[in-house]
């Protein structure tokens, strides 16, 4: 693993890099990601601004999972550069990482709170206890995801709705400047993505640049700045009239897809898998 | 009834035995917690089988002196415990096979080195079964010097502890070392596993480790609940052991372990959410 | 939460500091507090001290000497004693230990001084100089040895107990008479073994004094070595076997405290007879050997009868 100059200080705390003025809040230059023989990302590039909202869409297996956890510095690019305000992932702790939710073992004797009080740790340091400004921070965090009376509870004993928010409200503690979640949306009903996604809309608020990844185009479209369309290879990367094409689509997602016209466009909803076969394209 | 509490408490070396019990109970209790929540106890096992042939060299080079035998063990102990650990982290899925093979090995490879004295047999009792009641002031000191050191290490990094056992990869965007505290988390069992030796022996020190914590967690909710209520049991397991020991002249290592076995016991029925019992009475309707 | 790490913390230091030895018990008014290592040790010494000690024997009947474990009641006793009559010449491997360890007042008395201790020496064992083997401690199996025995144990007593030295000199006479009877009564049996007959093999080498005292030789022993708790490799036992034909020897002499597999072994291979006695320990009250005594002529009769 490609460590890099760590400073002594850097290993247990002190000073991370700075946000270089001027710099992209995010920019990631011909990044490819191998797993042995399997190429998961090729020759990546695209540039974020700041305050940016941005939804990653593909296929299962296109790589969503794998761009954001080279972005949070969890993974180092077989080749290429990623740059978050002009430095190193690995440099930052101002970026916030929401994995999908099986990671973690929901029976490990911890509340809510603890979980969220995580996300405090480099503020107050490593070796030194929790002080009232986290403690705040912990309850404004535990309130903009609506899970105050939660807070004690013990983690398994959360819905998958509250699970996600709890991880998000980690983030938020961490007072991060660059979020990126690995599919928040999947796997909840209507009411809990809503959730969500007003929490998207307070993060806009601040100023929060943000990458998700999810399946569903139609909301990718519909609250999202910028899409990113991933198939290994970026295939698109704009706003959503110009990312959400057929002929892109098909060249994403392969095989299946169905096309339904709306009111001013046409939208593109994706079957399960890319397979192969045929494209019906109902207009 | 007050006389049969107080009569073994006469003797010097019952008094040893009673303060060593209760060190070690609570020194393995804490270090143990872990273990149980992060699926070492195989590891654990393994690492204190894999103790032996260092012991078995302490023992012939030092012809009995227990100083001599006590840092032998813990350098064993450490290296065993960085090499064990090097190798479950260098594949993806840890090697139980591997592992398996070493530790066996190398226990075999202890009994033979101790087999070669020829009086050997007592000794290697003592050293698979423990030997609480042959723990001399010495003892005794560097026991309450080196647990004193692993329970503040616990104490000083319990908050990284907590987020590298829990979230790793979190740990990760953190930028926190998550190797070192792996590794040092290694080194803190292998020394609780050193300072445990006489008490309980190689064959059962997985217990002390793991049952305590075990059963404690079927009791509580939060992290230091559940290190709190496991020192607790350890200790009184430690203690009612000895006094069975005592008065029922059965080996003491084994002794404290049943009781502790017997608290595990216990708490897997009666306990109130997560016992036998408690499941039971729930209605197949009702899901958490 | 943080609270209660630093006192559990300072609980450990604590308790770790007070680790010296704190207050034994003092010896009650009363009998003298006397305890014996074996059975053999503690018959002898019963029958001088008789009612006017608190005897306590550390090994049960059949236990080993060579491989002991202590139970706690077993070093509360030591703690308490005020004598400790001990075999010595080695025979008590786990002693130190557990001296050290039970603390308390005792002393020491070791019956192996004064007596004129053998090396270990033994036919088949290859090279081995005489000042280079350890002494045998089987020292009993020689009753002019015991006389020993009863002069330094009537000596301890009565220096201990001064107020009872003349109930100690009378009883020791009385035992030196029984003793005196013993090794008259085995020169007579003896006698009824031809000399090139006389030959031992054994379980463990424990007949040494008994060997030179009356005519006898040790030809071998499935255990090498003085101890029962080492396990002999396959040439040992082989080169045993090997002996055994040589000299045409008629029978094994097995104990109880050795595992007896390896002796069935033996003889089965070189189709001696296996003949059961008693080695380092007496029996219980019911059994054959509940006294010295008895468990001389017990073991003197069997030798005679197989070799005879």
């Amino acid at each position: 693993m490609r460590r890099g100059k760590r400073r002594p200080a850097a290993f247990f705390g002190g000073p991370h890099a700075l946000h270089r003025p001027g710099a992209d809040v995010l920019s990631v230059q011909g990044v490819t990601v191998r797993y042995g023989p399997h190429l998961a990302l090729e020759a990546v590039s695209f540039t974020v601004r700041r305050g940016e909202q941005i939804a990653i869409v593909g296929p299962n297996g296109a790589g969503k999972s794998t761009l954001l956890k080279v972005i949070a510095g969890v993974i180092p690019p077989d080749e290429g550069v990623v740059q978050v305000y002009g430095d190193e992932p690995d440099r930052h702790v101002c970026i916030a990482y929401v994995p999908q939710r099986s990671a973690v073992d929901w029976r490990f004797p911890i509340t809510v709170y603890d979980v969220v009080m995580m996300g405090r740790l480099r503020k107050h340091g490593l070796f030194r206890p929790p002080r009232h400004e986290d403690r705040l921070k912990v309850e404004a965090a535990l309130a903009t995801v609506d899970m105050v009376s939660m807070a004690r509870r013990q983690i398994g004993q959360l819905s998958g709705g509250q699970q996600q928010r709890m991880f998000i409200a980690r983030a938020l503690a961490q007072e991060a400047s660059l979020m990126l979640m690995d599919e928040p949306l999947t796997g909840l009903d209507l009411p809990a993505q809503e959730q969500i996604l007003r929490i998207l809309d307070e993060l806009r608020k601040a100023e929060v640049t943000v990458l998700l990844s999810t399946h569903d185009l139609e909301q990718a479209a519909d609250r999202f700045d910028r899409l990113l369309l991933l198939r290994r290879r970026l295939i698109a990367f704009g706003r959503a009239e110009e990312v959400l094409r057929p002929d892109l689509l098909l060249e994403a997602y392969g095989g299946r897809l169905r096309l339904v016209p709306m009111a001013d466009r046409v939208l593109a909803v994706a079957d399960s898998c890319c397979g192969h076969g045929e494209t019906e394209v109902d207009r | 009834m007050s006389a049969w509490l107080l009569e073994p408490l006469r003797y010097a070396f019952m008094q040893r035995g009673f303060l060593a019990a209760l060190m070690v109970g609570i020194v393995c209790a804490v270090v143990g917690t872990y273990v149980v929540l992060r699926g070492m106890a195989f590891f654990g096992d393994a690492l204190a089988h894999s103790i032996l042939p260092g012991i078995a060299v302490g023992y012939l080079v030092g012809g009995g002196d227990r100083g001599i035998l006590f840092w032998w063990s813990l350098g064993t102990a450490i290296v065993a415990a960085l090499g064990i650990g090097a190798l479950s982290r260098r594949t993806q899925v840890k090697e139980d096979t591997a592992i398996g093979i070493i530790f066996a090995g190398a226990f075999a490879l202890g009994i033979a080195l101790i087999s070669t004295v020829r009086s050997y047999s007592v000794d290697l009792a003592h050293f698979l079964f423990g030997d609480v009641l042959g723990v001399s002031p010495a003892d005794l000191r560097l026991m309450a010097l080196f647990g004193a050191a692993i329970l503040f290490v616990v104490f000083f990094a319990y908050d990284a502890f907590l987020v590298v056992s829990f979230d790793p990869i979190f740990a990760r965007t953190l930028r926190l070392p998550v190797g070192f505290f792996d590794s040092l988390l290694l080194m803190l069992i292998a020394v609780a596993i050193v300072v445990s030796l006489q008490t309980v022996g190689v064959a059962l020190m997985v217990a002390m480790l793991i049952t305590p914590a075990a059963t404690a967690y079927l009791l509580t909710r939060r992290l230091p609940a559940m290190m709190g209520v496991a020192a607790l049991l350890a200790s009184l397991a430690g203690v009612i052991g000895l006094y069975l020991s005592y008065y029922f002249s059965v080996a003491s290592g084994a002794a404290i372990v049943l009781v502790s076995t017997c608290f595990f016991g216990l708490a897997a029925l009666f306990a109130p959410e997560r016992g036998w019992l408690a499941a039971r009475r729930r209605r197949p309707s009702a899901h958490t | 939460m943080r609270g209660r790490w630093l006192a559990a913390l300072g609980f450990l230091l604590l308790v770790g500091m007070v680790s010296g030895g704190c207050v034994a018990p003092q010896a009650e008014e009363g009998k003298l507090r006397v305890v014996a290592t074996t059975t053999i040790v503690g018959d002898v010494v019963r029958h001088i001290g008789g009612e006017t000690v608190a005897l306590t024997v550390l090994l049960p009947p059949g236990a080993d000497p060579h491989a002991f474990e202590a139970t706690p009641q077993d070093m509360a006793r030591v703690a308490e004693a005020d004598l400790l009559f001990v075999n010595g010449a080695g025979l008590e491997t786990f002693l130190d230990p557990l001296l050290e360890n039970a603390g308390g007042h005792a002393e020491v008395i070791d019956l192996s001084q004064g007596v004129p201790l053998r090396a270990f020496r033994e036919k088949i064992a290859a090279g081995e100089a005489a000042e280079e083997a350890p002494p045998d401690p089987h020292v009993w199996t020689d009753p002019n040895n015991v006389l020993i025995w009863t002069e330094t144990i009537e000596q301890a007593l009565s220096d201990a107990d001064p107020t009872n030295a003349d109930r100690y000199r009378h009883n020791a006479a009385a035992y030196r008479e029984h003793l005196h009877s013993l090794d008259a009564w085995i020169r007579d049996e003896v006698a009824q073994v031809p000399p090139e007959r006389r030959l031992l093999v054994t379980d463990h080498l424990f007949l040494g004094y008994f060997a030179d005292r009356y005519g006898f030789e040790q030809i071998g022993a499935v255990i090498p070595g003085y101890t029962t708790v080492s396990s002999p490799s396959a040439q040992e036992l082989a080169t045993l076997e090997e002996a055994i034909r040589q000299y045409g020897v008629p029978a094994v002499f097995v104990g109880a405290t050795v595992n007896p597999a390896l002796a069935e072994q033996v003889a089965r291979d070189t189709g001696v007879k296996l003949v059961p006695i008693y080695t380092g320990s007496l029996t219980g009250p019911d059994g054959d050997a509940p006294t010295y005594l008895d468990y001389m002529r017990y073991d003197v009769q069997a030798i005679v009868e197989a070799l005879r």
